[in-house]
């Protein structure tokens, strides 16, 4: 298929957005992120909160696509358990819309704080280099030293398991990598013409850092941090499995998962919903990435 | 004839000078990593809430009560005066919470069971490490051939396949990984036990599957990339070009370069494995250090919690730097590049250990 020949030259937006969307592959996992986001967003219109974490011990372990008879604010009302219920009754779809609500706020979040502290410190180290360079990089060696996993466990059988431990935790493990990666891409930027030429016309380091650096090191980060979502989802299930992250009645995939152990030969479907639930959206993640890779970087394109 | 093995022996005392140069180098550099891990962790337990003397004595302990029990244990000292306890021992005004340091592989004993914390470990290692090792091979064993069959017929039905199941790999949880095994193997077909102990081989096979599925994912995804690239150089298009057979050209000619990049992605997986034994061990109840250590969270218990973790840190960073050295030894370029960089100083200097594996 030949693309039509265009009069103008494409922004840069427009040159991505055109390589991006030839994977559709990426523009899948982008398809099935933005469901759950918008799921996500809007998951007390389908489920109360209250509901999905009150007991209705006499449907425990409904099967899929059971409709029974639930205790709603004194009155008997029936419902329809769509993907079932749990070992509480509680609807296990209800509490999975509600999960996806967790899980996409620690994606964001935790990403979010490390790209913003390890950003920093990183165009820090590259652009001012000498003792400072030295401490950070040190420092974050130490820290890629420890596994992700195994450190953000410390972190949080140290400080009790909350919603923000949890958060904190994720977030300071994943700041190292980074650091790295900003500081490698303001190495191979930081010398050339278009900075001297910003220094040459007396601009503050600030300004030449945020404005002329940091726009041409986004690259590698956006492609990172696409990937560094799905890491800290993943870790927050896992987490969250050995009881260390979101605690129960309040739903989490993780600890939907753990709950279900038990009970693997009653009831599976309380055990493969929120685990094709935590597949699909780490798949999607790394789908966008690889997408955002081919897209991104002139030097892995084909 | 002489003079050209004169010739040889001075380049191979050069590179083994070099070689024992960068091992010293890196085994230095394992010195401040060491005492990096150690600080962090140490600081986690010291600033974490909650006072574990208060949690070894009984609910209605008086104040006074624990004060005493806090100095008996050191822990009224100063941050400092505790991390150098830890490091190097402590002898307090008793004998029941005395210990002799991380360097000495002692750090007290459990709250909950009262044995000796690092006896606990050392004793369960050995599973740890037999799981991991069975799940390396599996990993290594099934990677690698579906890697390059997927390299070599690039957009045919079994690479499709492959990329598919890879991409599945890398995304699945390895706990959900390994209940979904249990419903299956155990409960459906009644093929494995679902409890898995070392003494019985049959056990180890699912817990083994669910940790090698996503080093398995990973390795077969660089094999793949890696032969890509390889088949598209020219000396493979050279060995073809002589009349070589295709299966020789891949073996001898793409295999051995296209798995330079594999060997320090399978390094950084054996790092993994033995995090990702945590959560395997959990599912299977299989007890190894991973199940030591949620036991000690699920139980407050200080001393176990610290000393798994440091115990773990301490050998993901051991292992990385065996890995780092084998490569060197493997890579002639790497030999090479060290030859060079003899006298020159060395950038990045953890390169390899925090190379970490993004799939």
């Amino acid at each position: 298929m030949s693309s039509p020949v265009k009069p103008h030259p494409r922004t840069p937006w427009q040159e991505f957005w055109y390589r991006f969307r030839k994977n559709k592959l990426a523009v899948g996992g982008m398809g099935v992120i933005l469901l759950y986001v918008s799921i996500a967003l809007c998951a007390d219109l389908f489920y109360s909160w209250d509901f999905i974490v009150g007991n209705q011990i006499p449907n425990a372990f409904a099967p899929v696509g059971t409709k029974a008879v639930v205790d709603w604010g004194g009155k008997k009302v029936e419902h329809l358990y769509i993907l079932g219920a749990d070992n509480f009754g509680r609807d296990v779809l209800g509490r999975m819309i509600h999960g996806a609500r967790v899980s996409m706020i620690i994606g964001f979040v935790t990403i979010a704080f490390a790209v913003l502290v390890g950003g920093s410190l990183g165009a820090i180290a590259g652009f001012y280099g000498g003792v400072l360079e030295t401490i950070i990089m040190r420092g974050a060696d130490i820290l890629l030293a420890i596994p992700n996993m195994l450190f953000a466990l410390a972190i949080v059988a140290a400080m009790g398991p909350s919603f923000q431990n949890l958060l904190l935790a994720i977030g300071i493990t994943s700041v190292p990598i980074y650091v790295r990666l900003v500081r490698a891409s303001v190495l191979t930027v930081k010398d050339q013409e278009f900075v001297e030429a910003a220094k040459a016309l007396g601009a503050r380091d600030g300004r030449i850092i945020v404005r002329h650096v940091l726009p041409n090191c986004m690259a590698p980060v956006i492609v990172q941090a696409t990937l560094g979502i799905a890491q800290s989802i993943l870790s927050a299930t896992f987490l969250s499995f050995l009881g260390l992250g979101i605690q129960p009645p309040a739903p989490e995939w993780g600890n939907m998962l753990s709950e279900a152990r038990p009970y693997i030969i009653s009831a599976p479907h309380t055990l493969i919903f929120p685990g094709l639930a935590i597949m699909t959206v780490i798949l999607a993640y790394n789908l966008i990435g690889d997408g955002l890779r081919d897209a991104l970087d002139p030097k892995l394109r084909r | 004839m002489n003079r050209g093995q004169a010739g040889c022996s001075l380049i191979d005392f050069e590179q083994r000078g070099a070689m024992l140069r960068y091992l010293f180098h890196r085994i230095l550099q394992l010195i401040p990593v060491i005492l990096g891990v150690t600080l962090i962790v140490f600081t986690l337990t010291y600033i974490a809430p909650g006072d574990p003397a208060r949690l070894l004595l009984p609910q209605d302990a008086s104040d006074e009560d624990v004060a005493q029990l806090k100095h008996a244990m050191g822990l009224d000292r100063s941050f400092f005066v505790q991390y150098y306890h830890f490091l190097f021992g402590y002898d307090g005004p008793g004998d029941s919470f005395d210990y002799k340091g991380l360097f000495a592989l002692d750090l007290g004993r459990s709250y909950v069971s009262n044995r000796p914390v690092f006896g606990t470990i050392l004793e369960r290692f050995p599973n740890t490490v037999l799981l991991s090792t069975v799940a390396l091979c599996l990993s290594i064993l099934v990677s690698i051939p579906f890697g390059i069959i997927s390299a070599t017929r690039q957009y045919s039905k079994t690479d499709m396949v492959v990329t598919v199941l890879a991409l599945v790999g890398i995304s699945m949880p390895a706990f959900w990984l390994g209940m979904l095994l249990i419903w299956i193997f155990s409960v459906q077909l009644r093929l494995f036990p679902s409890l898995a102990v070392p003494s019985n081989p049959l056990s180890i096979v699912l817990p083994a599957i669910t940790l090698a599925a996503m080093s398995t994912a990973v390795q077969t995804r660089m094999t793949r990339s890696s032969m890509l690239e390889v088949m598209r150089q020219d000396y493979i298009r050279t060995a073809r070009a002589k009349g070589l057979d295709e299966k020789v050209v891949i073996r001898k000619h793409a295999l051995r370069n296209a798995l330079i990049p594999v060997v320090t992605v399978v390094g950084i997986q054996v790092g993994q494995l033995l995090v990702g034994a945590v959560l395997t061990e959990t599912v299977f109840s299989y007890p190894g250090i991973g199940t030591i250590m949620v036991d000690a969270i699920n139980r407050k218990d200080t001393p176990q919690i610290l000393a798994s973790v440091v115990f773990m840190a301490l050998i993901f960073a051991v292992v990385n730097l065996i890995v780092d050295i084998l490569y060197a030894f493997i890579d002639p370029r790497i030999k090479a590049q060290y030859i060079q960089a003899g006298k020159k100083k060395k950038r990045g200097l953890f390169h390899v250990i925090s190379r970490k594996a993004t799939p």
